[in-house]
């Protein structure tokens, strides 16, 4: 079934790095390296394209199986689900701003690192933001 | 908007009394005033090597006139605060979250295990840093104070203030940035032991600055700095044994804290740098190898080391201080470092390696 997803804002910041991307969960204190194919599926997210659009892209772009790029693609982005980084998205809006081959030579299996060594840091130190409502803020009641 | 009033409020307080200090962060310049003289003695000493004459020309050369913006450093005794405390606590509930308030150039972050209160209104150009109980600051408040209204200036002011280490020799710069444990603290620490200029062991500013020099026609080319606002050292009390020589030199005990500090400012021997060009980044690791080895790394593997500890450690900093470490990052070799065991041999590495550094 074509689904499509969006980033997990602003729970989840991201950054790319030559041609990677690091990922933070602000939310749970895990933070990730995804390496260069999983970066650009990434980015295919970023820029609003669903997952029939980046499984063509991407066989488009590099050739190849498109049955086997089309199972590693479903594979990376229910880990991305599982670790929160995407949700399901219903927009429309497709960004056309974006670099398609991201200079990538060849596409591999996309995959993630994943470090929890802040985890600690945010338990201890859950982070309440105020809502709307401003502040200073007394609870009703 | 309340925190502009909160704000206001602070600054009639004062109206011409208080202690006044002015430091030299970069390029910039920020005024602190303190409401007694108690609050002076505990949070000044961590910026005395920054502290100015205000009234002397600046050594720096293309320095601001005045300082802008004002930080109001306030106690019970010197600010009736219960009201906006029993807000906050009311905000942070029974289960003591950190609350924290950012809109637009307003920002607030209350800590409910420290009690400190840190607001600020960008605009207004004021800052209140609460201290809500003088005979129970933690030890990390007195090395590093002030931090998240320091983080707010620096945004506002084109700078980021980072969770890293930072060390010089032959006046170029390299960043040690890593999660707690990873020895950039007692890297730092053994390397201003060594001889080698010492710019902060936790947080410090980088500040891009143009070069003149370098820039060609039409092209603005920029230089990161690494700019010191701390000149306090923290130390575990078991590395008492591998550094005898900061015995009875700490500035805590320890039964008072978790860990040890000393203002290293007053330390003979040890030269506490204002600002210096940063040429690399360096992400240590605690080897025990008998020489130090250093080793290319990717930028990602460094981006990951340096925005991590300081996005977690910073609530509320988020994004931005993310693209400015990748920006930083863009512009500079990362490299990681395996430590030796011996003290030595680690200065003596470092001193080598950012010898051969462009």
């Amino acid at each position: 079934m074509n689904e499509k997803f969006k980033i997990n804002a602003p729970k989840v910041i991201s950054e790319p790095m030559d041609h990677e991307q690091v990922v933070i969960n602000l939310e749970n204190g895990c933070y990730y390296n995804l390496n260069e194919s999983g970066a650009l599926i990434f980015r295919f997210i970023e820029a609003g394209y669903d997952t029939e659009e980046i499984i063509s892209l991407l066989a488009k772009t590099f050739g190849g199986d498109r049955e086997k790029i089309a199972g590693e693609v479903s594979g990376f982005l229910t880990a991305l689900l599982s670790e929160q980084l995407i949700i399901g998205s219903e927009s429309t809006q497709v960004s056309t701003d974006i670099a398609m081959a991201n200079g990538l030579a060849a596409f591999t299996t996309p995959s993630f690192e994943k470090y929890a060594d802040m985890q600690d840091m945010l338990l201890l130190d859950p982070i309440h933001e105020v809502t709307e409502a401003g502040w200073p803020h007394t609870p009703e009641g | 908007m309340e925190i502009l009033k909160v704000l206001e409020a602070a600054k009639r307080n004062r109206m011409g009394s208080g202690i006044k200090t002015d430091l030299q962060i970069g390029m910039d310049k920020l005024q602190i005033i303190y409401g007694d003289e108690a609050l002076y003695n505990k949070f000044s000493p961590a910026f005395r090597h920054i502290e100015i004459d205000c009234c002397a020309p600046s050594s720096m050369e293309l320095s601001s006139a005045v300082s802008a913006f004002s930080v109001y450093v306030e106690s019970q005794a010197t600010f009736d605060t219960s009201s906006l405390m029993k807000e906050v606590k009311n905000q942070s509930g029974l289960d003591n979250k950190i609350v924290t308030y950012n809109q637009g150039e307003s920002h607030l972050l209350y800590n409910p295990v420290s009690g400190f209160l840190s607001i600020v209104d960008m605009d207004a150009g004021i800052g209140l840093y609460i201290v809500a109980d003088m005979a129970a600051i933690p030890y990390f408040e007195l090395a590093a104070p002030m931090r998240m209204i320091l983080h707010w200036w620096c945004e506002s002011h084109g700078k980021v203030l980072i969770h890293a280490a930072a060390v010089g020799w032959d006046n170029k710069a390299v960043l040690l940035c890593g999660p707690g444990g990873s020895g950039k603290s007692t890297t730092a620490l053994l390397c201003a032991l060594g001889g080698m200029a010492y710019l902060g062991d936790d947080y410090v500013v980088i500040e891009n600055r143009s070069v003149d020099g370098l820039a060609k026609a039409g092209q603005k080319l920029e230089e990161p700095f690494i700019i010191s606002i701390y000149n306090s050292a923290k130390f575990r009390w078991d590395m008492l044994a591998r550094i005898p020589e900061m015995k009875d030199r700490h500035d805590n005990e320890p039964e008072e804290d978790d860990k040890g500090f000393l203002f290293l400012d007053r330390y003979e021997g040890v030269e506490v740098a204002r600002a210096m060009p940063l040429k690399a980044i360096l992400v240590p690791k605690v080897a025990l190898l008998q020489k130090t080895v250093f080793s290319d790394i990717l930028p990602s593997r460094a981006l990951l080391s340096l925005a991590s500890s300081t996005v977690f450690q910073m609530p509320g900093s988020g994004q931005a201080t993310l693209r400015r470490s990748a920006e930083i990052l863009r512009q500079l070799p990362a490299y990681g470092m395996a430590l030796s065991s011996h003290n030595e041999e680690i200065t003596h590495a470092m001193k080598d390696f950012i010898l051969q550094l462009d």
